[in-house]
């Protein structure tokens, strides 16, 4: 952590809970109307961060336009080495109209949104994208027409990481300290992350300081240096929260 | 995800399990446990200045 230390801390719970809030207030981010008026309101948030670039990346589905919403911080030294972040920024509901989808995704666009803000006040060697995708609830057409053009660009990608639904826990299911029962549900949530998947992937997961507090971090097995390489930064951290967030919900 | 299917390197994140608000009109703020998304939002923080200044 070290040098870093700052700018880690000074991401703000209050910033996350305000994005939280008015990406709820949209109500359901489904149709077309709506998921632009979010595409709107994400690419106005953003230009706030005055070192960043932004623009819309169009695509076409269902005879409509949609806007895959796209921020960059281009590397000081090493501008053509990419990393990506991204979250999508629709949501769905079974049986109603009403889909506020506040963990999901509402919690993964908050954050990335909040660690833009942080971004563009230190600096960065290497080149940052922030993409914030339609229609992931409606066969990742969003992220689908993105990387379809991403070899076009003739970009040198290190590395994508999406960050989707990270705002809930249940601990009282996961802890469960003797190790044969932690194999048992190991194993579970292999077989259920592979039931979500439907292909081959490896998984890992870290609860910081709070074992009851699991993150999973995953990836395919092809991928698996470049995820051990995430897992190791996020599972060495010391992060402190206490002073900040007030009583938990959830 | 899009990114594995044309061979990037791609990671995600996310919760264990899917929680029973998934996909339904209760997926509400008050369900969202912040200390813990705080958590993760430093987590990812830090991995994301890791890879924007690694050599």
């Amino acid at each position: 952590m070290g040098a870093f230390k700052y700018s880690v801390n000074t991401v703000s719970s209050k910033n996350i809970l305000n994005t939280l809030s008015d990406l709820t207030a949209f109500k359901n981010r489904y149709t077309w109307e709506k998921q632009n008026e979010v595409a709107e309101y994400l690419y106005h948030k953003l230009k706030e961060y005055h070192s960043l670039d932004m623009f819309y990346e169009s695509y076409e589905a269902d005879n409509r336009q949609w806007k895959n919403v796209i921020g960059r911080y281009t590397g000081s030294q090493h501008p053509e080495k990419v990393y990506i972040f991204c979250a999508h920024y629709d949501s769905i509901s079974s049986g109603s109209t009403l889909a506020p989808g506040a963990n999901d995704n509402a919690t993964g666009v908050a954050v990335l949104l909040e660690v833009a803000r942080v971004l563009s006040e230190t600096s960065s060697t290497n080149t940052i994208e922030f993409v914030f995708f339609s229609n992931e609830e409606q066969d990742h057409k969003g992220s689908k027409a993105y990387v379809e053009k991403l070899r076009a660009r003739g970009l040198n990608i290190e590395g994508a990481i999406n960050v989707d639904a990270i705002g809930y826990t249940n601990p009282s299911v996961f802890f469960v300290p003797p190790e044969v029962k932690k194999r048992n549900w190991a194993y579970r949530v292999f077989y259920l992350l592979n039931q979500v998947i439907k292909r081959p992937i490896l998984y890992f997961q870290t609860g910081f300081k709070n074992p009851n507090e699991i993150l999973v971090l995953g990836g395919r097995p092809k991928n698996r240096a470049f995820v051990e390489r995430i897992y190791s930064t996020i599972n060495t951290s010391e992060i402190d929260t206490e002073k900040e967030v007030g009583p938990q919900c959830g | 995800m899009s990114f594995w299917e044309k061979g990037y390197n791609a990671a995600f994140t996310t919760s264990f399990y899917r929680n029973p608000f998934q996909h339904t009109a209760d997926d509400s703020i008050e369900k969202v446990n912040r200390e813990f998304l705080l958590r993760v939002a430093r987590a990812i923080m830090l991995t994301t200045l890791v890879l924007a200044n690694e050599p």
